[in-house]
């Protein structure tokens, strides 16, 4: 059969097409969210965020009250990561409102897409390996500095416990790595390999 | 036009549904960013195949060849010749055989789209297009000679 053959069947189909919306349910439609992959990431963005906020908040708040305020570097240092925090998500937020051009040229539209995509879990990564380390170093050093136990200059003198905890952070920091890469893969390594292939379907020729 | 791209991508009526319902979301929305400076048509194909192609939802559905009964409803519900309704049919199963961007490119070809229209549309060179829609007519006369012969 010749797809030709099909055009005059294929036009009936349109002048035979029964499906009407009507005005109220174009309205419910579009009352409803969106559920593109890109919409879903800024909800999920959103949320993440916010769960951000109220943990550090209280974090905060428990480390400026408990023993006397004590701890209240650790305080500032959490409010500093906060900060950091919401200087990722609004990168983050920029990235997926340049992701989708839906009303672009189909390649160039996939193509952007995987541009912005690339850049977005590069920032994702770098952020996710390197404060994560620095978060838990400083974090730890300033319990140890201010704990009423430790002698701060006869810790660093090879301590057992200073050796604990610098091999932690250094599984930390490797961990972090490998869990970042792990996590990436797996939440965005189905969605580039799909943009690619698409890609590589059009650009492909005999 | 929105009917026939959400037939063309997807295979169930939740998934027709659900896509029909992004792509009126996404005209709804970029309709106040819309200058005139293509053809409406041209516009509305656009966001239609953007957001059919690289709503990856619904693709992963799309892999399977569908069975005759679950084609589109209206394909049963209209009275059609026989004859005219099987030729149909074979051609949505070997349709849903092809990959996204051969699906946009047969779509728009059955919609008498001209080559140019296609490269504003789709953004592939007008001879890309010319050697893929080639191969597509070639692969599609395979596929429904499979279908007739009751292979596939």
């Amino acid at each position: 059969m010749e797809l030709d053959n099909l055009k005059d069947i294929w036009h009936d189909l349109s002048q035979k097409d029964t499906h009407q919306n009507s005005d109220e349910e174009i309205v419910k439609i579009l009352q409803k969210r969106s559920q593109s992959p890109i919409a879903k990431m800024k909800r999920n963005l959103l949320l993440e965020l916010i769960t951000v906020l109220i943990l550090y908040s209280l974090s905060i708040g428990y480390f400026l009250a408990t023993a006397m305020g004590r701890y209240w570097e650790i305080a500032l240092l959490l409010l500093v990561v906060g900060l950091g925090f919401i200087i990722y998500y609004h990168h983050k937020n920029r990235l997926l409102g340049e992701m989708q051009c839906v009303t672009c040229e189909v390649k160039s539209n996939l193509e952007k897409q995987l541009i912005m995509l690339e850049k977005y879990i590069r920032f994702y990564f770098v952020f996710g390996v390197v404060f994560t380390p620095i978060a838990f170093f400083a974090a730890g050093f300033i319990v140890l500095f201010k704990s009423p136990m430790q002698d701060a200059a006869g810790w660093f003198t090879g301590s057992k416990e200073y050796i604990v905890f610098i091999v932690i952070g250094l599984l930390v920091t490797i961990g972090s790595y490998f869990l970042n890469k792990w996590y990436i893969k797996k939440l965005y390594g189905q969605h580039i390999k799909k943009l690619k292939e698409l890609l590589f379907q059009m650009e492909e020729r005999e | 036009m929105l009917y026939k791209v959400c037939n063309m991508y997807c295979h169930t009526e939740f998934d027709r549904q659900d896509l029909f319902q992004e792509i009126v979301i996404q005209l709804w929305k970029s309709y106040p960013k819309f200058r005139g400076d293509s053809k409406f048509s041209t516009w509305l194909y656009r966001i239609a195949l953007n957001t059919a192609i690289s709503d990856l939802r619904n693709q992963k559905k799309n892999i399977t060849l569908t069975a005759p009964d679950k084609l589109p409803t209206e394909i049963e519900d209209i009275q059609y010749y026989r004859e005219k309704e099987e030729q149909l049919q074979q051609l949505h199963m070997a349709i849903g055989q092809l990959t996204e961007i051969e699906k946009a490119i047969t779509m728009l070809y059955l919609e008498d789209k001209s080559y140019d229209e296609m490269e504003d549309i789709l953004g592939i060179n007008q001879n890309n297009l010319r050697v893929k829609m080639n191969r597509i007519k070639e692969k599609l006369r395979k596929l429904t000679k499979a279908v007739e012969h009751g292979i596939g």
